[in-house]
């Protein structure tokens, strides 16, 4: 083998080379523990016990009949619906607004994005004081327009509503960022040109900003609803799932059962479900945005 | 070049990076002689174990190191570790109703030949007898496989000023003595409560309903744990009588955690509670508390039964993998004399195990440390958590339906019934019902 061969050899074949490194990676990161996850969930694993035996189905079957898990998948489905809506509605309200050339729009925004800086954890802990029924802050700001206080993450009823508005708190700005991101990358000609027209704001709305706008509105949504199907700090230092598994989600009964109860197989199956969710939710959006044309795969 | 050579550079270099990983590992072990490895709380106690550590490490002239970890985290990495016997820790920090799942696994070093080697006979008649029964497999009578390091368990906080105003100058006996005085001064309507219940669902308010459950003759379990005894009369008096506390507690106490009652102490606003010692420092903090001096320290009342409080220990032990063990235990006999536990209480305020300490009178005349003798017969009249290996779930489902009746959802006789059918079903998988 000669010189001229060999680095001929090396101009083909070396992008293959350097991408070992990386492909090592995926495999140990990515592939490796998605074989042992579903090899996993196929078996009973309690680290406690120390008992390891495959049971194929049963931890399955075993969950469908779990009232418990259930009641965390319904929870979990009311606060990524309710939330991710209302966020959203916000987040567009917002982003239209400050989208105009407004008095001072620059402070607004950079002000709308400091709660999403700060940690879940810190936000979670402030959430708890201020609800605090006797002397939290937002039964006595209520106090002061003549709102009798209510109980908020401490009562059944209103427990997985008042997380929610943390939720909201957080992550609107986060829908707020992306669609005014959105906004802005629209051109401007189509709007001159449908004034020329004589449209009307509605009008300039319904046919040009918002079918421009569909690709942010897609990954804003998928974005918030893959992160709101996880969601566990809040919860976790709140109410840790209670009162009465009123707010109890599917990533804290996981959670429990993992680590609390050392039930490794039993979990590692229900999070295998959570991915089959998640999943089929997120390729409900892709295909969308595929169709959109915003990216091919 | 051809397809073999190619295959033959690329196995190589696959090689090169496992030799590296592997290599790396290796070289890691080696280096672990003459060092400790701690696994602590990030909590006071957490700092004084880590503290206590690198001052023996200076004595010693040995490397010491730490990973320290919040409550729920610690006990995940121990567990990790442990049971894949990896011997990352020589010494873990542990709450002790972890310990008996770590014992009756075989997770810890059996601690006896150490104390042999010593000329010691086991742990010292200096620790208050329940302190030293935790930290035996099985309870009271086995093998010792910790030792006690800081003394908790939970007392009966109240305000002296408050209570002597409704006409009880000392503090209350019984339950039903201390509920008629909360009672008044809840409906006295001043905004300030007779009491502040922690109702959080799960480990919280579990650990608040035991003592009153067992100063009410309860017990959950019968002696070797093959009958299940929470749906009974005792149960239910003691339920009933927890959720005549509730209405007694401000609106919201269906989440509060020991923290939220720590707050309306503080604030004036509850004139009693039952919580955990460590909460002392705070209340006779003037920068912290309005009831500087005014808040009483006293066991739990009596219901039916002498009132008992849960015990809350962190207790110090060797994992079964530990590589420095005769270190490691040289470390925890040193760490928990009685000459470091004062040295400690003096100086970050933790409390004790050993009666010498409790009852030094050094200590005993300063004003911070006047609980120290209540504390002292609190501990001693305590009741552990059951021992059982799967009192993670047990707590977890009883504390369901616990939140579930303070939430008012269902009756206290249905919450001690369904709890009653799901501890048993939790207590046949364990095999503790054959």
């Amino acid at each position: 083998m000669n010189l001229k061969a060999l680095s001929r050899w090396t101009e083909k074949e070396l992008k293959y080379l350097l991408l070992v490194p990386t492909i090592l990676l995926l495999l140990i990161l990515t592939v490796y523990p998605l074989i042992f996850a579903i090899i996993a969930s196929l078996h009973t694993i309690n680290i406690r016990t120390g008992e390891r035996s495959f049971v194929g189905l049963k931890n399955f079957i075993q969950i469908m009949s779990d009232n418990l898990f259930w009641n965390a998948l319904k929870n979990t489905a009311i606060y990524s619906g309710v939330g991710v809506t209302i966020e959203f509605t916000f987040g567009l309200g917002l982003a239209l607004l400050l989208n105009t050339r407004l008095a001072g729009r620059n402070v607004f925004r950079a002000l709308l994005l400091t709660p999403m800086m700060l940690p879940p954890i810190v936000v979670a802990v402030i959430f708890k004081i201020m609800y605090i029924p006797d002397f939290g802050v937002l039964n006595y700001l209520l106090g002061l327009i003549g709102i009798k206080g209510m109980i908020w993450e401490a009562s059944v009823k209103t427990a997985l509503f008042s997380l929610i508005i943390l939720d909201i708190w957080e992550w609107t700005p986060f829908m707020f960022l992306i669609l005014l991101a959105g906004l802005q990358a629209i051109p401007t000609d189509p709007y001159e040109a449908a004034i020329v027209d004589g449209a009307n704001k509605f009008q300039i709305f319904k046919f040009i900003t918002w079918p421009l706008l569909i690709p942010a509105v897609l990954i804003a949504l998928l974005l918030r609803l893959m992160d709101t199907l996880r969601i566990f700090d809040q919860v976790f230092i709140m109410t840790g799932g209670g009162p009465a598994n009123a707010t109890e989600t599917i990533s804290l009964y996981i959670y429990r059962h993992a680590f609390r109860f050392s039930n490794i197989g039993y979990a590692t199956a229900m999070s295998f479900i959570m991915l089959i969710i998640t999943v089929i939710i997120s390729n409900v959006f892709i295909n969308r945005l595929k169709a959109e044309e915003v990216f091919t795969l | 070049m051809n397809r073999l050579a190619r295959n033959l550079l690329i196995a190589l270099l696959l090689l090169g990076l496992l030799a590296s990983v592997f290599g790396g590992g290796k070289q890691e072990k080696a280096k672990t002689s003459g060092k400790l490895v701690l696994a602590t709380l990030n909590s006071i106690e957490g700092q004084t174990t880590k503290k206590a550590l690198i001052e023996y490490g200076k004595l010693k002239g040995i490397k010491v190191e730490f990973v320290e970890a919040p409550y729920s985290n610690l006990f995940e990495k121990e567990v990790l570790d442990m049971s894949k016997k990896t011997g990352l820790y020589d010494i873990v920090l542990l709450d002790d109703p972890w310990f008996t799942q770590y014992a009756e696994n075989g997770w810890l070093t059996d601690l006896g030949p150490f104390f042999k080697k010593r000329g010691e006979s086991g742990l010292s008649d200096d620790f208050i007898p329940t302190s030293a029964a935790i930290c035996r497999y099985p309870y009271k009578t086995g093998k010792v496989y910790a030792m006690p390091f800081f003394g908790n368990a939970q007392m009966f906080f109240y305000r002296k000023d408050l209570f002597a105003d409704y006409g009880l100058n000392r503090a209350p006996k019984t339950w039903d003595e201390a509920y008629s005085v909360m009672k008044k001064i809840t409906d006295a309507g001043n905004g300030i409560y007779g009491y502040v219940l922690r109702g959080q669902q799960g480990n919280p308010v579990v650990a608040q309903f035991m003592p009153v459950f067992w100063s009410f003759g309860g017990r959950m379990f019968n002696e070797d744990k093959s009958v299940v005894r929470i749906d009974t009369p005792e149960a239910l008096t003691a339920l009933n009588f927890f959720l005549k506390l509730k209405d007694v507690s401000p609106p919201g106490a269906e989440s509060f955690n020991a923290q939220q009652l720590a707050t309306y102490m503080l604030q004036g606003k509850a004139a009693s509670t039952i919580n955990w010692p460590a909460f002392v420092p705070t209340f006779e903090d003037p920068k912290q508390s309005k009831v500087v001096g005014k808040i009483g320290y006293s066991p739990i009342p009596a219901g039916t039964v002498k009132g008992s409080s849960e015990i809350g220990h962190w207790l110090v032990a060797i994992p079964e993998g530990a590589k420095n063990k005769d270190l490691a235990f040289d470390f925890i006999h040193w760490a928990t004399s009685a000459k470091n536990q004062k040295d400690y209480a003096l100086k970050m305020g933790t409390p004790p195990t050993r009666i010498s300490v409790f009852t030094d009178p050094e200590l005993t005349k300063m004003p911070k440390f006047k609980y120290f003798l209540v504390l002292k017969d609190a501990i001693a009249n305590s009741t552990p958590r059951p021992r059982i290996s799967n009192w993670n779930e047990v707590e977890n489902t009883f504390g369901i339906y616990l939140s579930k009746a303070v939430a008012g959802e269902i009756t206290p006789k249905e919450a001690l019934a369904k709890s009653q059918v799901e501890v048993e079903k939790l207590m046949k998988k364990a095999g503790y019902i054959k």
